[in-house]
């Protein structure tokens, strides 16, 4: 079974991106384990072996890494892509149901990393490419908790990556802006709503649509991700797709003021 | 003393350099790279609990891949001098014995001296061992058979180790594998030695490192047999020994004497005595066949102990 191709391990990667991922690592001569909560045992399609994983399980995740390991003799990247949506406001959003969302998107994230560091420290090389978004470094109404999860994710991968880069692993964010997959039928829907706000998040919903017609390929996306992986000399952030660069300059070189306007302009906000 | 064997003949123009406060510090700041092990061989770094009052320690874990039965495990000390030395430096040896012996290898991140004189190290190995007695689970370790060993000052380490484990007897190793050991602080005092052919490790460097060990103690009365272990007296009761040593090697007389002992004890000793190779002669000449046919023998020495019912 062990050889000595790369060997990347995608969380998610039974559908959107993280499929689009693991395929691409496919080609760029990796052996790749994909992982998915649906997956029953362990099958194989496309290059990719698939593990079945719930990343809200430490006992789950510290059986997949380990089980990789032993199949592959290693793990050179990790592509933490299992994440949830969720749309509404902020008031309709239970903090038990915003619990669950960061127990997958942070704390589903921070066990994987916990659980493959002690085998790349010691091999004193590997990369960790945690999947962040366009809503790490920008915020959007009617996204809150989904943006908080992906600040948390922002922060924890530009902190870490100082710590281990001395024992030669990297931590790496791809920020992703809209892109056309099963993404948001995987969304979670608020659970307590407020009429207050049902006027304008009808619009959010609409130009959410929108965007996602019109939103990249995951296959670009995809391809970021194998830079990330493969790149030489990495960098820290890599914004992928048409929006998430050009905002991400707009933000640095925009009055706070004038980026605020275009946000709500964009949302059709009043004032 | 005898000439330069003649697979080491290279070593003749290595310089008689020793090693004292500023330069052990600029090789403690140097990190060792680590080796890849390929496949069949995987790594990872474990921490344990550390000793009373003291931080976790970190060990350097090799285990053949996909092991799944119970199998035997060896604690592996670095050397260094108690004041150098990080895992990594054994890492060719330590992932060949994993691979070719089917066991588990730890190799132990010790704190060193002077910033943690005796007794941080053995302490801090002996940590180790509970660690891995502790995770023998999850680790498929069999507490049974676990051998420690140690080069050099890692050698002495793993030598007090014994002793402390012997003395708390709540985990017996069952053999140690010494490399040309770092046993007795009172060489230091010895004035009789003819140094000329002794390489890498100096009369100088070994005063420095054991200062740095033990402090103003160092070839005095009170100097706890935790830290050097050739101060005990009593040494029956001990696991099993193999002691390889060179005859250039400014060890070779307190290691061939400890041997003696150990075999005067009681206790089964086999010792090697390589002809014309000076200390550490494996790490500077890996390749040399004298080199090769020393780690054979302690490979051997270790499957003896540990794979007994695979004779």
């Amino acid at each position: 079974m062990a050889s000595n191709r790369p060997v990347a391990l995608v969380t998610g990667a039974s559908s959107g991106l993280g499929k689009a991922t693991a395929h691409a690592l496919v080609e760029a001569g990796f052996d790749v384990v994909g992982t998915s909560r649906k997956t029953s045992g362990s099958t194989s399609s496309g290059g990719v072996t698939f593990l079945a994983l719930d990343v809200t399980s430490d006992d789950s995740v510290s059986s997949v890494v380990q089980q990789v390991i032993e199949r592959f003799g290693r793990i050179d990247v990790l592509v933490n892509n299992a994440g949830l949506g969720i749309d509404g406001a902020a008031e309709e959003i239970s903090v038990a149901q915003a619990q669950r969302v960061f127990d997958v998107n942070v704390f589903g994230l921070m066990r994987m990393t916990k659980a493959v560091l002690p085998h790349m420290r010691g091999r004193g090389r590997g990369r960790i490419i945690n999947i962040s978004s366009l809503g790490g470094f920008v915020g959007n109404p009617f996204m809150s908790v989904y943006i908080a999860t992906k600040h948390a994710v922002e922060g924890y991968t530009e902190s870490l990556d100082h710590e281990i880069r001395e024992h030669g692993v990297r931590v790496l964010r791809v920020q992703p802006g809209p892109f056309n997959t099963p993404f948001d039928a995987n969304s979670v829907q608020a659970d307590t709503p407020v009429p207050v706000y049902a006027r304008q998040r009808a619009i959010y919903d609409e130009v959410t649509q929108e965007q996602l017609r019109g939103g990249d390929d995951p296959a670009v996306i995809a391809k970021v991700v194998v830079a990330a992986a493969t790149d030489r000399k990495p960098k820290l952030s890599y914004p992928a797709g048409s929006l998430a660069p050009r905002l991400k300059v707009l933000r640095r070189i925009l009055p706070a003021r004038t980026f605020d306007k275009s946000v709500r302009k964009f949302n059709r906000m009043t004032a | 003393m005898s000439t330069f064997h003649p697979d080491l003949a290279r070593g003749r123009f290595i310089p008689n350099v020793s090693v004292g406060r500023l330069s052990s510090r600029i090789v403690r700041s140097r990190k060792i790279r680590p080796t890849d092990p390929g496949t069949g061989v995987t790594v990872q770094e474990l921490v344990v609990p550390g000793p009373k009052d003291a931080p976790s320690v970190s060990l350097r874990v090799f285990q053949p891949t996909g092991l799944k039965a119970a199998a035997p495990a060896l604690l592996w000390i670095h050397g260094g001098g108690t004041i150098m030395g990080a895992p990594e430096l054994d890492d060719r040896t330590n992932i060949a014995f994993a691979r070719e012996l089917g066991i588990t290898v730890a190799a132990v991140r010790y704190r060193l001296a002077p910033d943690h004189p005796a007794p941080a190290a053995v302490e801090d190995a002996y940590a180790a061992l509970r660690g891995l007695a502790e995770r023998a689970g999850d680790l498929h370790i069999d507490i049974d058979r676990i051998a420690i060993g140690g080069a050099s000052a890692g050698g002495g380490i793993a030598a007090a180790l014994a002793l402390l484990a012997h003395d708390r007897a709540e985990i017996r190793p069952v053999f140690q594998l010494l490399l040309y050991p770092m046993l007795d602080d009172r060489t230091t005092t010895r004035t009789d030695l003819d140094t000329l052919k002794v390489r890498l490790w100096t009369p100088k460097s070994n005063r420095y490192a054991w200062s740095s060990y033990l402090g103003d103690a160092v070839a005095g009365p009170e100097v706890s047999p935790y830290a050097a272990a050739a101060r005990r007296e009593d040494l029956t009761g001990l696991p099993p020994a193999w002691i390889g040593v060179g005859t250039l090697d400014l060890f070779h007389d307190e290691d061939v004497e400890y041997a003696r002992r150990l075999s005067d004890s009681g206790v089964p000793c086999d010792l090697d005595v390589v002809p014309g190779a000076f200390h550490a002669f494996d790490l500077v000449f890996p390749k040399a066949e004298v080199s090769r046919e020393f780690w054979r023998r302690q490979a051997r020495a270790l499957e003896g102990a540990l794979w007994a019912d695979r004779k």
